[in-house]
């Protein structure tokens, strides 16, 4: 063997910068940093960015960690999240078990069913359950009338935390069942060949084997309690509970004059809690994939047998399902069909379709419908094609540069919507070429499409992770450029992918609230946001009527998704 | 077709070395078969000579071209090597035609689409797939679909074929006939081609020339006749067929002979390797070779017959003898009897 030459690391063969894809991760930090900038920018101000007054200071940070409504509202959030982490994780794995592993009846029409509560808009869940189960609430009322009482209290700490934890159990489900689907059936049938039961082999093999999902989704929970938003607004209020992102919200009108500083600073706290658990996320997703890949083989799955619990097992699954879907929806619809409703009136004699005639009354509610339609749809589209120039920008490339996008992807996952939707007002008042579009859609898109990152990028690789590499390199060996394999070979081949991204997307902004928040203002409304707003003013009849209009929105992309065999989970 | 020059390529994949310099050279229109047990480098030889991976350190030229020089920089892309390259899997393109997967690579090249229809249609003639051109790739059997990847990638008249296991995805009765067939698709196309197997019977059958690769080096390269009849190594030996392993040591040299004993047997054979009497050393002889005799002769031990198999074709006969484990196929049941186990000793190789 000669010895004379250079054994590693030979320099990168061909030197030509790859521009496309570097101009791509670039436009994609921009849009990524740009509002995380603004907002640790502002919250070291002493006053808003735009008074020439503002100086450089800690005043803000200071005004915040010293206020006690802070600490309460901080001690909340944190009994809230572990709360419903405590509730949803282990409900969330049985039901994934439940479903995946045994002989529950319905399991193929209940999978889809179970998902459910990820694509209802939070305000709407919430505004039903003040409808159904509040002080004077629909089925409040009827429980009085047959039984003279009716004990419980929907704006409690309690009630809060129940139905938050009830209603993230399908994020539970969603990771869990996929880690048991990738299990082999063989080892379980070894433990039950061995005289386990359902329950024995559920704790002792399936679940203990998926423990680093389950891992994951408890992570993933706490997160999203971090950052509840919309079910805190509609049922703390009333009980004076305050939550870090409602007390960000209150925050506004705290002091009479915009106080930028202080906002930012509140959303500095919550991104400084929430960096560290997207990154943990992270980590720990990389870890389950890797644990999953320990399995047995064997693709025909006999269901388990739960003999005698099979239907108690089943009535839990629709008891579950009746409080976190048939409750607050049915209140939802119900209250869109009435003019009025308390004690002592009678369902039949309020009955009216006169919410939906106010609807059309007011042209910035029509407005908010048809751009929420419009956002989701083509803004949909539009955010799925950036995503996918990202996801092919990204794909088979192996650099600093690659690696770096994978962090930038991370980042808006950190800021809650409502931070979000903040920064992107600022980026539009602070960067001046900017401002004109700031009372247009784009806004809105941007935010929306930038909140939505690390979603629409799981979306796009899981697409591209069905493409095996060989028939990208039988594209290159033949003689078709990088260009052109994308083009005729790549990109026809994930259309279908693409295609049920887009759906997700467009439910996934048909049902967004809190980003648009901020945004808000004639030419930017939509159904979520508008919700938000007129629920403070008490406008019950329209809020339920925009509701219904929502949920059927959410209902009709569901539909077709379904219809279509596009799976709910990326 | 364009002679091909591989000289001293290394890659190193994380901590393994995968290819510690490996050279070769292919001539015109010559079909080489890069044979190896998995890990042994020959598919990311193959790759480096397609241009999907590049060597850390190394040099192939094709015909008067520099594909690859690491000392210079230069590595040209795997679109500009005009090469052909049957995959593992066929990695056809499942959303185009039988038709469109084959024109790929002549519209590539601006052929007119006259000319694309008659030299695809022609191809088709040839891989007798005619009347398939409308249908998917999923509408073939695994066959057909082989075929369809072959067209492909000679369409366009490449330069080189390469071939990754092209016949592993068949099943086993399949794979004979596509053998035949693909041996003679290659000597009609008069092509040069570089076949990467882990299957000896297919290098056999395919190839002019085998190249054995064992962790990331040559072991030993030859016609197939010379590997299959002149194994330098007990590795080769061994990758290349079937035998008999007997482990003992060298008491006696005469010459090119040798002989070898062990606890109670002593056999005369071939002497492959430096050896000085009192050595250890393997004797290895291929199962064909070995014979069951009634009676004892030069070079042969008595055996006990353990259990004989039968495969149809033959009779696998299992003996002890001495200890030793023996193989010997036959054509019939065996009788129950003493036997006298034949190693002649021009067969038997001594390591």
């Amino acid at each position: 063997m000669r010895k004379d030459v250079a054994w590693y690391g030979v320099k990168p063969m061909r030197k030509g910068v790859p521009w496309y894809r570097v101009g791509v991760v670039v436009v994609t930090s921009t849009a990524v940093l740009t509002p995380l900038a603004i907002i640790l920018y502002q919250s070291f101000l002493d006053a808003p960015f735009f008074q020439p007054s503002a100086k450089l200071s800690l005043y803000a940070f200071r005004f915040v960690l010293a206020d006690s409504d802070f600490h309460r509202a901080f001690a909340t959030t944190a009994a809230l999240a572990l709360g419903m982490t405590v509730l949803a994780v282990p409900l969330g794995s049985a039901l994934a078990f439940l479903l995946v592993r045994t002989d529950l009846p319905g399991r193929r029409w209940l999978e889809p069913v179970v998902l459910i509560p990820i694509f209802l808009s939070p305000v709407v869940l919430a505004f039903g359950y003040v409808v159904s189960a509040g002080p004077v609430g629909f089925f409040t009322l009827w429980t009085k009338q047959l039984f003279g009482a009716a004990p419980w209290n929907l704006y409690s700490l309690a009630s809060l935390i129940l139905i938050a934890g009830l209603t993230h159990i399908p994020y539970v489900f969603l990771y869990t069942s996929s880690a048991l689907r990738a299990l082999g059936a063989d080892l379980e049938e070894a433990a039950s060949i061995a005289g386990a039961g359902a329950a024995r082999i559920a704790f002792n093999i399936s679940l203990p084997m998926v423990r680093p999902a389950i891992l994951y989704s408890a992570v993933l929970v706490f997160f999203l309690g971090f950052e509840i938003f919309g079910l805190a607004l509609i049922l703390g209020d009333p009980g004076g509970l305050l939550v870090l992102s409602t007390y960000l919200f209150k925050l506004t009108n705290r002091l009479g004059v915009p106080s930028y500083q202080l906002m930012a600073a509140v959303a500095i706290v919550i991104i400084a809690v929430a960096f560290p658990l997207v990154y943990l996320q992270r980590r720990l997703l990389g870890a389950s994939g890797r644990f999953v890949t320990v399995k047995g083989k064997g693709l025909s799955q006999r269901p388990l047998s739960l003999g005698r619990w099979r239907w108690v097992s089943f009535a839990a699954v629709l008891l579950w399902l009746g409080a976190t879907v048939l409750l607050p929806l049915s209140g939802v619809f119900l209250r869109a069909f009435v003019s009025s409703w308390g004690e002592g009136v009678r369902l039949a004699e309020v009955l009216t379709l006169d919410n939906f005639r106010d609807l059309l009354d007011y042209p910035n509610l029509v407005r908010g419908i048809v751009n929420t339609f419009g956002l989701a749809v083509i803004g949909g589209a539009l955010a799925v094609g950036c995503y996918a120039l990202l996801g092919l920008a990204l794909h088979g490339w192996q650099s600093g540069w690659s690696r770096l996008a994978d962090y930038l992807v991370m980042i808006p996952r950190g800021m809650p919507g409502l931070v979000a939707g903040l920064a992107f007002l600022w980026v539009f008042l602070f960067v001046k070429p900017l401002a004109p579009l700031r009372s247009t859609l784009f806004s809105i898109w941007l935010a929306y499409s930038v909140v939505w990152l690390a979603y629409g990028m799981r979306l796009i690789s899981s697409a591209l992770l069905q493409v095996s590499p060989e028939l990208e390199e039988a594209g290159l060996v033949i003689g078709a450029s990088r260009g052109r394999v994308t083009r005729d070979v790549t990109v026809p081949l994930i259309r279908f992918g693409l295609l049920g991204s887009w759906l997700l997307i467009f439910m996934i902004f048909v049902r967004e609230y809190s980003t648009g928040v901020y945004l808000l203002g004639p030419g930017t409304e939509v159904i979520g946001s508008l919700i938000v707003s007129l629920w403070a003013t008490g406008a019950i009849d329209i809020v339920a009527a925009l509701s219904v209009v929502n949920v059927l929105l959410v209902a009709a992309g569901l539909a077709i998704a379904l219809r279509l065999g596009v799976r709910l989970h990326g | 077709m364009d002679k091909l020059l591989v000289t001293n390529v290394m890659k190193r994949l994380g901590p393994n070395d995968v290819l510690k310099g490996v050279s070769f050279e292919l001539s015109r229109g010559e079909v080489v078969a890069l044979l190896g047990p998995s890990g042994s480098g020959k598919t990311t030889l193959l790759r480096a000579i397609a241009g999907l991976d590049h060597p850390d350190a190394g040099r192939i030229v094709l015909g008067d071209q520099l594909l690859f020089d690491s000392q210079t920089g230069v590595a040209v892309p795997a679109e500009r090597r005009q090469l052909g390259l049957v995959f593992q899997s066929y990695a056809l393109w499942p959303h185009r035609t039988v038709f469109d997967n084959i024109a790929y690579g002549l519209r590539l090249r601006r052929v007119p689409a006259a000319e694309i229809r008659e030299r695809v249609n022609a191809v088709l003639k040839q891989i007798g797939l005619e009347g398939m051109a409308e249908r998917h790739p999923h509408q073939l059997s695994g066959g057909q679909q082989q075929r369809v990847a072959l067209a492909r990638a000679i369409v366009y008249n490449p330069r080189l074929l390469l071939l990754d296991e092209p016949l592993s995805n068949l099943d086993a009765k399949l794979r004979e006939e596509a053998r035949v067939w693909l041996r003679e698709m290659i000597e009609h196309l008069q092509i040069s081609a570089v076949c990467v197997t882990h299957d000896q019977v297919e290098a056999l059958a395919l190839a002019d020339r085998v190249l054995l690769l064992e962790n990331g080096r040559i072991e030993q390269e030859g016609t197939p006749q010379e590997m299959y009849e002149n194994p330098r190594t007990v590795f080769a030996a061994e990758f290349m067929g079937s035998n008999n392993r007997l482990g003992g040591s060298v008491t006696e040299i005469k010459g090119a002979l040798a002989k070898v004993t062990g606890p109670g047997w002593e056999l005369w054979g071939q002497l492959r390797a430096e050896h000085r009497t009192g050595d250890a050393a393997t004797a290895v002889i291929r199962i064909e070779k070995t014979r069951a005799q009634d009676s004892p002769s030069d070079n042969s031990i008595p055996g006990k017959l353990d259990t004989a198999l039968y495969l149809g074709e033959r009779w696998d006969y299992l003996f002890n003898a001495a200890g030793l484990r023996v193989r010997v196929w036959g054509s019939g049941a065996p009788a129950p009897k003493p036997y006298w186990l034949h190693f002649p000793p021009e067969s038997l190789w001594i390591f």
